[in-house]
């Protein structure tokens, strides 16, 4: 878990023990600054790497930086900067930083525009208002649509991104999807085609937190239209894809924690539609990020001075811990 | 002070669709550097679109600038009379300009887009200027009857 105060706390299995991971550099911490995501890697069984994704520099010059190092306990130790997004900026919002492997052993992650620059996610040469495609070692890969640096920053997978906050990879049908924060208006969720433009500014849902139109355009030839937005927004936060066992229901369905609806959306892809269900609503918190764990449970992070780890669980395993409980 | 309260509210309407006026277009010219096409009908629908939008943030925004601006420029020409059409038209240039100079101070971004360039944050001063204008030309009729 990443909290505000930039540290990184490592959770045991039961949820009862969090120790704070040490070796980490110092990240960036202001507005939205500090750790974003932490990702394992494919191979961590043996080689105990992690990857972390933080802001790096200062408020005059700050940008997302992915680092990557091994875990040995609660320390982490051989860190290495691999990537960090440039140009650099002067504004602490709009990093993105979710980060997923792709089967190939290539590393995606999302970038933010820094808000100041929403124009740079449509130049294909800045690495602002993107999703980047790098190999472990922070190398490019030769396919990247951009490789040969001709028309663009060979690390950028697709462009026209304002802050996206959620990646999650299907390995079943082999898409990418992203979601992003739109302005007042205008989050949507993505399904990620290499080279491809999904618009931002120039092309959006939403408009202008002044309620002026950010750009008349809602389409454009040649830009990715979303699979579903949300107008008004509901703060998109943590994208999961469920493949466990525990829930069959859910299989193949994507989870989207909201900031400002405070609850979690269930997605469902139905032909070339998406359904949206609502759950949670209970919790009644600002939620983070949303996860499946390797035991089929759904994971939700809650957002607060009191943050939560809360683990969903079938009704018949609750019952039965519930039942364990009152024996005990 | 009928006369004074409607010259101000004529002012702050004035310099609201002015400045709203100029938020529109400098958006729309931020899209078409970027390469993107925006037609003569999509152009007018975004000038009706922000100009009836951007009520509740942009418009008491303005109305408190030009409270706060016009008062100083009234205790200047009271005593300087000669002054008084360049004396309404700074206060309310520098009132809108001063409003996107705090804003960005105070929230580190900035809260109208357009005024990221010189010539957005410039414009919003014309729209300023413009409802100063007004005040004068309003509120100096009284004398003149």
């Amino acid at each position: 878990m990443a909290l505000r105060s930039g540290q990184v706390q490592r959770l045991d299995a039961t949820g009862q023990s969090a120790r704070t991971l040490e070796g980490l550099p110092e990240s960036y911490v202001l507005s939205q600054g500090g750790y974003f995501d932490i990702t394992l890697d494919p191979k961590f069984a043996t080689n105990q790497r992690i990857y972390l994704s933080l802001a790096h520099g200062t408020p005059e010059a700050n940008g997302t930086r992915i680092v990557r190092g091994t875990l040995n306990g609660s320390r982490v130790e051989n860190l290495t900067p691999i990537f960090t997004v440039s140009p650099l900026k002067d504004t602490p919002v709009h990093y993105g930083g979710k980060m997923q492997f792709l089967p190939d052993g290539t590393l995606a992650m999302t970038t933010g525009d820094g808000f100041e620059y929403r124009e740079a996610a449509q130049d294909t040469f800045n690495l602002m208002g993107k999703v980047i495609r790098i190999n472990s070692d922070g190398s490019i890969p030769m396919d990247n649509p951009f490789a040969d640096g001709g028309q663009g920053h060979p690390a950028v997978w697709s462009y026209g991104h304002r802050n996206p906050q959620g990646l999650v990879f299907d390995p079943d049908t082999g898409e990418l999807y992203s979601h992003e924060h739109g302005a007042k208006g205008g989050d949507e969720l993505n399904r990620i085609i290499p080279g491809a433009n999904y618009g931002w500014p120039a092309v959006t849902k939403g408009v202008n937190y002044s309620g002026a139109y950010i750009s008349p355009l809602r389409t454009a030839p040649g830009v990715e239209e979303p699979l579903i937005f949300w107008d008004p927004s509901i703060g998109a936060s943590g994208l999961a894809l469920y493949q466990g066992d525990a829930f069959p229901q859910w299989q193949g369905a994507l989870f989207v924690g909201t900031l400002v609806d405070s609850d979690v959306r269930k997605l469902t892809f139905v032909g070339d539609s998406v359904s949206e269900e609502i759950l949670f609503t209970e919790i009644g918190e600002r939620i983070r990020d949303v996860r499946v764990g390797p035991d089929g449970m759904l994971y939700i992070l809650t957002d607060s001075d009191q943050g939560r780890v809360i683990r969903v669980v079938p009704d018949d395993l609750s019952n039965a811990a519930a039942s364990s409980d009152q024996e005990n | 002070m009928t006369r004074t309260l409607g010259s101000y509210i004529a002012a702050v309407i004035v310099a609201y669709c002015f400045g709203a006026l100029f938020i529109s277009q400098g958006n729309i010219a931020a899209v078409t550097g970027l390469g993107f096409d925006v037609t003569m009908s999509q152009r007018l629908g975004a000038i009706v679109h922000d100009v009836s939008g951007m009520t509740d943030i942009y418009l008491p925004l303005v109305a408190v600038s030009l409270l706060l601006g016009l008062p100083v420029a009234f205790a200047v020409v009271r005593k300087n009379p000669h002054l008084r059409m360049i004396g309404y038209v700074s206060a309310g240039f520098v009132a809108l300009l001063a409003m996107h100079v705090i804003m960005k101070a105070v929230l580190g971004l900035s809260g109208i887009a357009s005024t990221r360039t010189l010539w957005g944050l410039l414009a919003q001063g014309v729209a300023g200027g413009i409802g100063g204008y007004l005040f004068c030309r309003l509120s100096g009729q009284s004398k003149a009857d």
